[in-house]
């Protein structure tokens, strides 16, 4: 199945994640992203999400001169995007528990409304 | 490590994303493309083809939520920048649309620079709202002050002296508060320069010779001599008054630097009589505090007498009135 539709949904918590220990610019949030497994995402739609958190004020931005070359643009998460972050990894777990049950081939009679506790 | 042929590569194609995006308005063009060249020689040298540069800018442009055909942009900032565009983009197609328009708009843009000039005096105004936002600087302070902002307001009509993202935000800002406030700015100046003036002019009231203030009208009869309590009126039957009905005195200085008050004759009915010569002097300032009074002297003709008309004719003495002058060797 292409990942690329549920990706959409979940790319500013995926953002968040990868720069939740350190800070990074466009490209190297890229390829942490890629490393972590997510391979095809776009690096325009990596930087797009990041100006959009970085306008809901998740995140802080500065800028780094780089030696002979052009600068680049760090970016960090600060209070708020970790409090999204936090809020974010509670219901991913919540939805992805209740989705595992739904797919699970041996699934019990049991349906867990989303937002119901387990 | 980037080649020069990476780096004329990575320069155009993110030139060719900005000209897609240019419609966003240079501040999120600028959020949402700045240090992408970096970020681009980075995806070049790990062997990735750039690819589409329409196709990558519409991608940025769909994650950032800033498509302007108004899908994702929620947020207010950018429904106030797109309408202010499109009022710009309307305005454009009108001059364009109408030479006088266009006519109108070069003669307004050669002004740009006296608009410069008056920003800075008006934002002087606004700082010296001490003085009531008078643009009259009166020391050497406030002169340094209104030529540092002159100097910075010009500075920012030629687009320099804005180091920050927000700077021309701040100029325009200040540019709208400065079109509100010329009006004010320039009222009070205008206030201001007019009290100068009054400082430095007595206001003429009563009547006035040559630019001098009449304090005193002296008559003399035909004979030459003085005459007193004479009632003087003008064309029209109006006193000669030398001051107001609401004045008390009149400050008179004299020349050996000394001065006294004088004061409207007593006995006119229902008014002050301004108009009865000579007026006599008081030997203070009525109201004033009587202990250290001014100088009193009375009020003396300037000349004791003058010449008799030509032709006149002193009256026979009576001869049931000796004459006082056989009386005066005794």
């Amino acid at each position: 199945m292409d990942t690329t539709q549920l990706l959409k949904g979940v790319l500013d918590v995926a953002v968040l994640a990868v720069i939740r220990d350190e800070d990074g610019y466009g490209y190297d949030i890229v390829r942490r992203l890629r490393t972590a497994g997510i391979e095809e995402i776009g690096d325009a739609s990596v930087y797009g999400t990041l100006r959009r958190l970085y306008s809901a004020g998740m995140l802080s931005s500065y800028v780094v001169p780089s030696d002979g070359g052009p600068h680049r643009k760090y970016y960090g998460i600060n209070d708020q995007g970790r409090a999204m972050l936090t809020d974010h990894r509670k219901s991913w777990e919540q939805f992805a528990g209740i989705m595992s049950g739904l797919l699970n081939e041996k699934r019990t009679a049991r349906v867990v409304k989303i937002g119901e506790k387990a | 490590m980037t080649t020069t042929l990476d780096y004329e590569q990575v320069t155009a194609f993110a030139k060719a994303v900005r000209r897609e995006l240019t419609d966003l308005g240079p501040d999120v063009l600028d959020d949402l493309t700045d240090g992408l060249e970096a970020d681009l020689a980075d995806k070049l040298a790990d062997g990735e083809p750039l690819g589409d540069a329409a196709a990558y800018a519409a991608e940025l442009r769909a994650a950032a939520g800033v498509d302007v055909s108004g899908r994702r942009s929620h947020d207010l900032d950018a429904a106030v920048k797109k309408a202010f565009h499109d009022l710009r983009d309307e305005f454009r197609g009108f001059v364009g649309r109408h030479p006088w328009a266009s006519a109108t708009l070069s003669f307004l843009e050669t002004l740009r620079p006296v608009w410069w000039v008056l920003r800075g005096w008006v934002v002087f105004g606004i700082f010296n709202w001490r003085r009531q936002w008078s643009g009259v600087p009166d020391d050497v302070m406030q002169w340094l002050l209104l030529a540092a902002l002159v100097v910075l307001s010009v500075q920012w009509g030629r687009g320099r002296w804005l180091p920050w993202r927000w700077s021309r935000a701040a100029v325009i800002i200040v540019s709208i508060v400065a079109v509100v406030m010329t009006g004010p700015v320039a009222y009070y100046s205008q206030l201001q320069l007019q009290e100068n003036d009054d400082y430095y002019y007595e206001p003429a009231s009563g009547l006035v010779l040559d630019g001098n203030q009449v304090t005193n009208v002296f008559a003399y009869g035909a004979d030459g001599k003085p005459i007193s309590d004479v009632q003087l009126f003008d064309q029209d039957g109006n006193p000669l008054a030398l001051a107001g009905q609401d004045q008390e005195y009149i400050e008179q200085y004299l020349q050996n630097g000394d001065y006294s008050y004088l004061v409207p004759n007593e006995n006119v009915a229902g008014r002050k009589g301004w108009n009865v010569f000579p007026l006599q002097a008081s030997p203070e300032a009525p109201g004033w505090d009587a202990g250290n009074g001014p100088y009193f002297d009375d009020v003396r003709p300037p000349l004791a007498s003058v010449q008799p008309l030509v032709g006149y004719e002193a009256p026979q003495p009576s001869p049931t009135e000796p004459s006082s002058t056989e009386n005066d060797g005794e």
